[in-house]
Parts: structure tokens; sequence; C-alpha cells
């Protein structure tokens, strides 16, 4: 069988992500056919024709544990060898791999690449059937996934253009001598080794630009913060980064699972880390407090399973920030 | 104390060293394994002092501009975290001292 396509060096990051951080149990279809050990391989081959399936799981009799499997080349085999009138039982594959609902997607993906298996089961916590997964189940899942994820990347695009297009209408000039750039970069839960690489191109692209050494220092510390609190906290996220020549806007978002409690977690030493982040050298809870201490303005929007997001502006012109504060008053 | 005495007191190994630095003064130190609490510091021309031996200290020492990181307790960086310090220009330094007697050096 042919390589799946799929290079996690070379493959956008929204791909990796989405393959990563599906589970089996998210695309596991529920629908399956399945009859008992005692049925003849002759009417389970009507069944398997009426049906369209091409294969049929073998359970007891309450229908939820899996005793062995029979597919089209088991009943092909048994009308060659004369035996189709015969029980499922001695002609059923009884050593069966399975799946469990918790595993990652690309493990799913995999099977089906060593093995020429055309179904597999999956087996809930109590070792039941959940359900079954095809490769065709896969292709369906990803290709809705990848549609709505190029739909976000579409929209989260328009979004960043009209804030663009908001905060530049004072001036044109700065867009003209391409001063202002729109930058959005995607983080990936518990990625330990990218993490950071955000913040520092940011700050290499703030440098070229030629803004202030101190300013470029609060506006990196601020998305270190905020990429160190995705990768750790989140399901993975993006962040976008507005520059303008007035100011520098950061805006991330990521998928969940959301702050239960804002006020809390703005509070400095509150942290929910666990032990590996904190070897890490994070965890302290000065994250999100930090990230606020150097922004001049800092909106964060969470609760307990909603995504969580952050917009900070940090001013690159301090007569500007005086404007936007009395404007606010 | 010059960076240059530092290395020769504290018997430093050294992964990194940007020429210019050498001669410099040591002034501004931050001590401590939490990268949050270094973010914290607004001093130029840091030396970073850590046990911690991540690549996320290099991170956090480029983020707030720091020049020179010591490693404390004999830590011996891995090779990202060396080519990290040539990349951002940041001296890395070894010394087999814990936390406590490599900056007790720098205070005499």
């Amino acid at each position: 069988m042919r390589t799946i396509p799929f290079s996690e060096g070379e493959s956008p990051l929204v791909l990796v992500d989405l393959i990563h951080s599906t589970r089996v149990r998210d695309v596991v279809q529920s629908g399956y056919c399945t009859a008992l050990k005692s049925d003849t391989l002759y009417d389970i081959q009507v069944m398997m024709k009426e049906r369209h399936v091409g294969g049929v799981l073998i359970t007891d009799k309450t229908g939820r544990r899996l005793l062995g499997i029979l597919t089209v080349a088991n009943i092909m085999k048994a009308f060659e060898d004369g035996t189709i009138q015969e029980t499922a039982e001695h002609h059923m594959t009884k050593t069966v791999v399975t799946l469990d609902g918790e595993m990652p997607l690309s493990f799913a993906v995999e099977m089906f690449d060593k093995y020429s298996f055309n179904m597999l089961p999956v087996l809930n916590d109590e070792k039941l059937i959940a359900g079954v997964i095809t490769p065709r189940d896969i292709i369906m899942y990803l290709l809705s996934s990848m549609n709505e994820e190029v739909a976000k990347l579409e929209e989260s695009v328009k979004q960043a253009q009209s804030l663009i297009d908001k905060t530049a209408g004072a001036d044109l000039d700065g867009f003209a001598q391409n001063k202002s750039r729109v930058l959005r970069y995607v983080t990936i839960r518990n990625d330990f080794n990218t993490a950071g690489k955000i913040s520092n191109e940011i700050k290499t692209v703030l440098k070229e630009m030629g803004i202030d050494k101190k300013i470029i220092r609060r506006i990196s510390v601020a998305a270190y913060e905020l990429e160190i609190n995705q990768v750790v906290h989140s399901y993975g996220g993006e962040m976008i980064f507005i520059i303008t020549p007035e100011k520098v806007e950061i805006l991330a978002h990521d998928k969940g699972p959301g702050i239960e409690d804002v006020d809390k977690a703005m509070q400095e030493g509150f942290s929910t880390a666990t032990d590996w982040v904190r070897s890490l050298g994070f965890g302290a809870g000065m994250g999100l407090p930090n990230s606020k201490r150097v922004s001049d303005l800092f909106i964060i929007n969470s609760a307990k399973g909603q995504p969580t997001d952050v917009r900070a502006v940090i001013f690159l012109d301090e007569k500007k920030k005086e404007e936007e504060n009395r404007e606010s008053l | 104390m010059t960076f240059k005495d530092l290395i020769e007191k504290n018997k430093c190994r050294v992964f990194h060293l940007e020429s210019e630095l050498e001669n410099q003064k040591v002034v501004n130190v931050i001590a401590g394994d939490l990268m949050s609490e270094v973010l914290v510091e607004d001093e130029e021309n840091l030396l970073l002092i850590t046990s911690l031996n991540s690549e996320q200290v290099l991170n956090t020492a480029n983020i707030v501009d720091a020049a020179c990181v010591l490693l404390v307790n004999g830590k011996t960086p891995q090779a990202p975290m060396i080519k990290m310090a040539e990349n951002f220009g940041i001296s890395l330094l070894s010394t087999d001292l814990p936390m406590f007697e490599a900056c007790k050096s720098i205070e005499n």
C-alpha cells in the first residue's frame, strides 16, 4: 500500500494539528452490522448483500461484546470450501485488531496503512463495541474539518484585514511605505519544541521595522507569555499580529477548553499548570498578569468550555496612546 | 567585575561568547528558574543565572535582550541551545558552582 502523503515537517500546521488533535471517537460511526456466532455464513452473506457492507462484527447476545469479525474474504472462502451452511463460530477471524476511542486519528491512519483492512472495530473503556471506522469515514471527516479550517482561516484573514483598514485610515502614508503588516501563526498543544518561536520571530520583524527597543521588549513579553499559555493550557490556537505605524495588536485565539474563572487567572500566582510545565520554567501563574502588565490595552474573554480570546494592544507612539486613553474616558 | 573575570573566577565552560562581551562589566543580574519572573525584568544587558537547562531559557533571554546566560550546577546545554545562543547573539556559559555560590561570586 502506498504511504499516506502526509509529512509532519512539511504539511501546513493546521493539518498537522488536525490529525493529531482528532481522536478515533470523533470519527467513529455507530451504524454497523452484527451477527451471532451461531448464525450461518449463508444468512450472514445475505445480510451483507442487503446492507451493502464488507464486514460483520460477530458479538455475544448483548450485541456489545466483540467475539470476532467476518468479512467478504471469509464468505468467498466458505463458498469455495463448501462450508457456507456452517455457523460463523469456526470461520470468523478471532484475533481482531481493534482501536480505542481515545487513540489519535493518526494512529488509525497508520493501522489502515499497515494492514489491508477495510474496517476496524472501535471499543470503549469497558471493551464494548463503540462502533466501527473505515478509511471512507476518515476521508469524509478530514475533508469536512479541512473545509471548516479553511473557512476559519479565510474569516480570520478578513477580520485582520478589516482591523487594518479601520486603524489605517489615519496614516495611509505608513501603508504606502510598507510600515504595516499582519502576521498569523498557529500554536500546537504541548509542542514545547517550537514554543517561543513565534515571539522571537515577531521580535525580529519588529527590529527590522526599526521600532523602539523598549517597546519591542514589551510586545515580545506579551507575545511570549500568550504563546506559552496557548501551548500549555489550550488545545492549540492562533496568534495574529497586526502591526501599524501607531500600534501593535496581538490577537490570541485558542480552541478551548477555556478558563473557568478569568478574574482568578488574572491574579498573580494562580496557576493550573502541571508539574511538567513547571519543570520547563513556566506555570508560576504569571503569564496573563505579565502580558497585561506590558500592554496598554488588555482584553480577555473566556469561560469554561469556550475558546479563550485575548486582545493585547501596545502603542508605538506615546501621543496616540494619550489620545486613545482620552477617548476611552 | 567583567564577564572575562566571571568566566575565570567561576571556571566557566564557554559554549558561545560574543566577542564584545568579555570586557564589559557585569551590572544587571537576575537569578532564577522561573522564566515568567525573568520576563518581568526591565534592565538592559542582563546576566541570567539559572539551573534550568532548556531552550526556553534562551527564548526568554532573547525576549528580554539578555547579554549572557550562565547555567549553574554543571549543566551542559544541548546542541540546539548552543545554536540558539549563536543565532540570538547571547553568550552561553556553564559553571559547576551551585546557584547561591555563583551569585555570591559576583557580589564579591
